[in-house]
């Protein structure tokens, strides 16, 4: 039995491995991502991440799940040099992000004219783990979109599987799943869009621990005037990736590594050498829908 | 009296000209010697460190530490990679 319902601005999923426990499995996964969007959302006024976003350059103390969500997005920077970098929030916002999504979408793209800017880069930021203490520049805004959603993930998904013994939990096209396995692993669909229903074309594999990914960018576009855009900024150009890919689903040991690596490849022409070498199962979808394989993902041969 | 004063403006003249070859020959080895250790050690390319805040009246944190690596082998491969399924789909993974 799959329970969905909205968080964070997207479909939140879980799938209890132990039916009876399926409630309490879905209350641990509500206040996991409840308490991630207060740490970690840019758009809610009261959140941790807002106030560091309008520290003017200031040391701010965060508390630990913010941390954590910092700590994950410095490490996936560094893994993927700089391709995941959490400084694009400026740029992200100039473009014409600057609200949930829901509000940016229904914005009249005729008469909005985006703006881009470079981005500052990860390396700007300072962070002290001992002191729990945050310094951005002024004028830099942090995103933590990629990664703390999928952070959050692999957190609800520990907390539903220690109540139900096994769990997934998806969030936005993001899976995790944590604890017990069914015998024939989690069936996920891999589409272009999350939203898209469970009969969407498309191949079906079985998960068998860690996490799985998609990056793509034929869903959340808006424009100005007649031009598309979409939410992964490249931060080498400060703009919407101008990728050779469509559609990028990468398995990992986690969903933050999976995440890290999806968004990285997309960014990159050479991404299947960059995920063979490693190791990480991945499907790339070009824009001309050509599709590609690595590392050990399954054939889609019936 | 004239012919040794003769002698002693032609020995100094000599020695004007060992002068100037003595410094312009120390000031091409310098170069060249500077030109060797600049390709040899070619230091840190500057990191797009934070600009100089206003002055704040918080104090300001001590020095960064930007967090460890964990691990090299981040992002990490799966224990066992996904298999293809015949069975109904729970969920789908898509873009968002």
């Amino acid at each position: 039995m799959t329970v969905s319902f909205r968080a964070l601005g997207t479909t939140a999923v879980v799938v209890a491995l132990d039916a009876a426990r399926e409630g309490e499995a879905c209350a641990a996964v509500e206040r996991e991502l409840d308490a991630i969007d207060r740490a970690c959302s840019r758009f809610r006024a009261d959140s941790e991440l807002v106030r560091v976003n309008r520290s003017g350059g200031a040391p701010v103390v965060v508390g630990p799940l913010l941390l954590e969500a910092l700590h994950v997005a410095l490490e996936g920077a560094r893994a993927s040099e700089g391709l995941v970098d959490p400084t694009v929030g400026r740029a992200l916002r100039t473009a014409g992000y600057d609200a949930t999504f829901r509000v940016v979408a229904e914005r009249d793209g005729s008469t909005f004219r985006a703006a881009f800017c470079t981005v500052p880069g990860w390396r700007t930021i300072e962070l002290d783990e001992r002191t729990s203490t945050l310094r951005i520049p002024s004028g830099v805004e942090l995103d933590l979109g990629a990664t703390a959603k999928a952070l959050a993930c692999d957190r609800a998904a520990a907390a539903a599987a220690a109540v139900a013994g096994g769990a997934l939990v998806g969030l936005g096209g993001d899976i995790s799943v944590a604890g017990e396995v069914p015998a024939e692993g989690w069936p996920v669909r891999i589409a272009d869009d999350h939203a898209a229903a469970l009969d969407v074309p498309g191949p079906t594999v079985a998960l068998l621990g860690g996490g799985l990914a998609t990056s793509s960018t034929t869903v959340r576009r808006w424009y100005s005037g007649d031009t598309p855009l979409h939410h992964l900024v490249d931060p080498r150009t400060g703009r919407p990736a101008e990728s050779r890919w469509r559609t990028v689903s990468v398995a990992a040991a986690t969903c933050v590594d999976a995440n890290v690596a999806s968004t990285a490849a997309f960014m990159l022409d050479d991404a299947p050498a960059w995920l063979e070498a490693r190791r990480l199962p991945a499907r790339l979808v070009s824009v001309d829908g050509e599709m590609t394989t690595v590392a050990g993902w399954p054939s889609e041969g019936r | 009296m004239s012919e040794s004063r003769a002698d002693r403006d032609r020995a100094l003249q000599r020695l004007r000209r060992s002068t100037t070859v003595v410094l312009a020959g120390a000031g091409a080895l310098v170069a060249a010697f500077a030109a060797l250790a600049a390709k040899a050690l070619p230091g840190h390319h500057a990191a797009p460190a934070a600009r100089p805040q206003a002055a704040s009246k918080a104090p300001r944190a001590t020095p960064p530490a930007l967090v460890p690596v964990q691990s090299a082998a981040t992002p990490a491969a799966p224990a066992s990679p996904p298999v293809q399924s015949q069975a109904p789909p729970v969920v789908v993974s898509g873009g968002t």
